[in-house]
C-alpha cells in the first residue's frame, strides 16, 4: 500500500529531472491543418541541418497567426498543410519588452518542412542515401496511402533541402527597410538579434542535437536561396555556434 | 446551360482582369513612394494597421526619406506576380527585385522574396503586411 502511494511521487520527481536536463522549454501548440494538402514524412535520422529564418512580420504575431498566414498562402490547386517551420521563436527587439520570449513547436519534426525553398537541392550523405533508397521518405495526404515521390530528387540525384533540414523561424524582421522589405528596420537604426535571442537559438539548437546527434550544421535561409531572410541573424550564426559549444554542442 | 457557363467564365475573367489592373496600379504607386519619396500616396498604398505597426504614418514617412532617391531613372512599371489566397479578399504578391534580369543572367541562384499581404480596405487593395517567402 505504501509503495503504491510512492509511485506518483517517484514519477513526478523523474518528470522534474527530465525538465531540468533540457536546455530550454519548448511549448507545444495545437495548430489547425489543411487535410487537403499533401506533405512528406521522414525518419529523424534524415536530419543533419538547422536553418534559421525570420518571419518578416511584426514580433507580436503569434505562432498560431503564422500558421494561419501559411494556411492562407496556399491556393485551392496548391494548398499548404500547416506552418512551414519546425520551431517558432518569439522574442522582443532590443529596448522593448514585448512579446515575452518563448520557443514553440511548429510542424512536427518527422514531417518535411517547407522553408528552405522548393527548388533548393543538396547532396545526400551515405546515411541519407540509404534512407532514401529504402523508401523511407513518403508523401501523401491525411487518410491516404503515402508513396515515394521522385520529385524530391533532382536529375543529378540531389535531394530537396527541406527533406534533410529543419527550420527555426524568429518572429520579427531583422533586415533593412527598403523596396523589397517594407517591414524592415529603419536604415539609421540597425536591428540586430539580442544576446537573449542568440542564447535561445543556441540552447534550442543544442537541445535538438542532443536528441538527434546527426544534426551538425547551422545554416540560414539565404544559404539556399537569394532572399533577405533571415536579415542580420545570419551574421550572428558564428556566435550561436560558440554559445552552443558552451552547452556542449559542436556545430559546423 | 452552355450560355450560363460562358457568362460565369466571362464574369470571372472580368473580375480577375480588374484585380490585375488594380494590383498594377497599387505597385506603381508603391514604387513611387519607395523610389521617389512620393509619400502623398502612402494612405492609398498601405492599410492603417500596417502604418500603425511602424509607429504611425509620420514614422513611416521618415523611414522612406532615409532611402536613396532616384529621380533620374524613369519609373519602369514594376514586375510582380500575385495570387488569391485561401481566404476571401486576401492576396499574396511577389515583387520582382529591380535589376533582377541582370542578376539572373549572371547567376543560377534561385530567388525567393518577400510576400506582400494585400487586403481590401474600404473597397481598395492595399498592402497590409509582409511575410518571408518559404515553401
Amino acid at each position: 500500500m505504501r509503495s503504491q502511494k510512492l509511485w506518483p511521487l517517484l514519477f513526478m520527481s523523474f518528470s522534474l529531472w527530465a525538465q531540468e536536463s533540457d536546455l530550454i522549454q519548448i511549448q507545444s501548440v495545437s495548430y489547425p491543418r489543411n487535410s487537403k494538402a499533401s506533405f512528406c514524412k521522414r525518419p529523424l535520422e534524415m536530419l543533419d541541418t538547422i536553418v534559421f529564418h525570420h518571419s518578416e512580420t511584426p514580433t507580436t504575431q503569434t505562432p498560431l497567426q503564422i500558421n494561419q498566414l501559411h494556411l492562407n498562402r496556399g491556393t485551392p490547386s496548391d494548398p499548404w498543410y500547416m506552418v512551414a517551420y519546425s520551431f517558432q521563436v518569439q522574442a522582443p527587439y532590443l529596448g522593448t519588452t514585448v512579446p515575452a520570449s518563448g520557443v514553440f513547436e511548429g510542424r512536427p519534426l518527422d514531417l518535411v518542412g517547407a522553408h528552405a525553398g522548393s527548388q533548393a537541392f543538396i547532396p545526400m550523405d551515405v546515411e541519407q542515401k540509404r534512407l532514401w533508397d529504402e523508401g523511407q521518405i513518403l508523401c501523401g495526404k491525411e487518410g491516404e496511402e503515402f508513396k515515394l515521390d521522385p520529385k524530391q530528387l533532382n536529375n543529378v540525384g540531389n535531394i530537396k533541402a527541406n527533406v534533410t533540414t529543419l527550420g527555426i523561424v524568429v518572429i520579427g524582421n531583422y533586415a533593412r527597410f527598403g523596396r523589397d522589405n517594407p517591414n524592415g528596420y529603419r536604415p539609421s537604426k540597425v536591428r540586430n538579434p539580442t544576446s537573449q535571442l542568440l542564447d535561445i537559438l543556441a540552447r534550442t539548437s543544442c537541445q535538438l542535437q542532443r536528441k538527434n546527434p546527426r544534426i551538425k550544421y547551422l545554416r540560414w535561409h539565404n544559404y539556399y536561396n537569394s532572399t533577405t531572410c533571415p536579415g542580420n541573424i545570419k551574421n550572428f550564426v558564428p556566435q550561436i555556434r560558440a554559445l552552443a559549444k558552451g552547452y556542449g554542442c559542436e556545430f559546423k | 446551360m452552355r450560355i450560363q457557363i460562358i457568362l460565369v467564365l466571362a464574369l470571372f475573367m472580368n473580375v480577375a482582369h480588374a484585380t490585375e489592373k488594380e494590383m498594377r496600379h497599387l505597385f506603381h504607386k508603391y514604387d513611387a513612394i519607395m523610389l521617389r519619396h512620393r509619400v502623398e500616396h502612402i494612405d492609398s498604398v498601405f492599410t492603417k494597421a500596417f502604418l500603425d505597426a511602424h509607429g504611425g504614418r509620420e514614422e513611416f514617412i521618415a523611414m522612406v526619406k532615409e532611402l536613396p532617391r532616384d529621380e533620374l531613372k524613369s519609373l519602369q512599371p514594376p514586375e510582380f506576380s500575385w495570387k488569391k489566397s485561401m481566404k476571401e479578399e486576401v492576396f499574396f504578391a511577389t515583387l520582382k527585385p529591380l535589376g533582377s534580369e541582370n542578376l539572373k543572367s549572371k547567376s543560377s541562384e534561385i530567388h525567393s522574396g518577400t510576400q506582400f499581404i494585400i487586403v481590401k480596405e474600404k473597397g481598395k487593395l492595399k498592402i497590409d503586411g509582409t511575410v518571408s517567402d518559404a515553401h
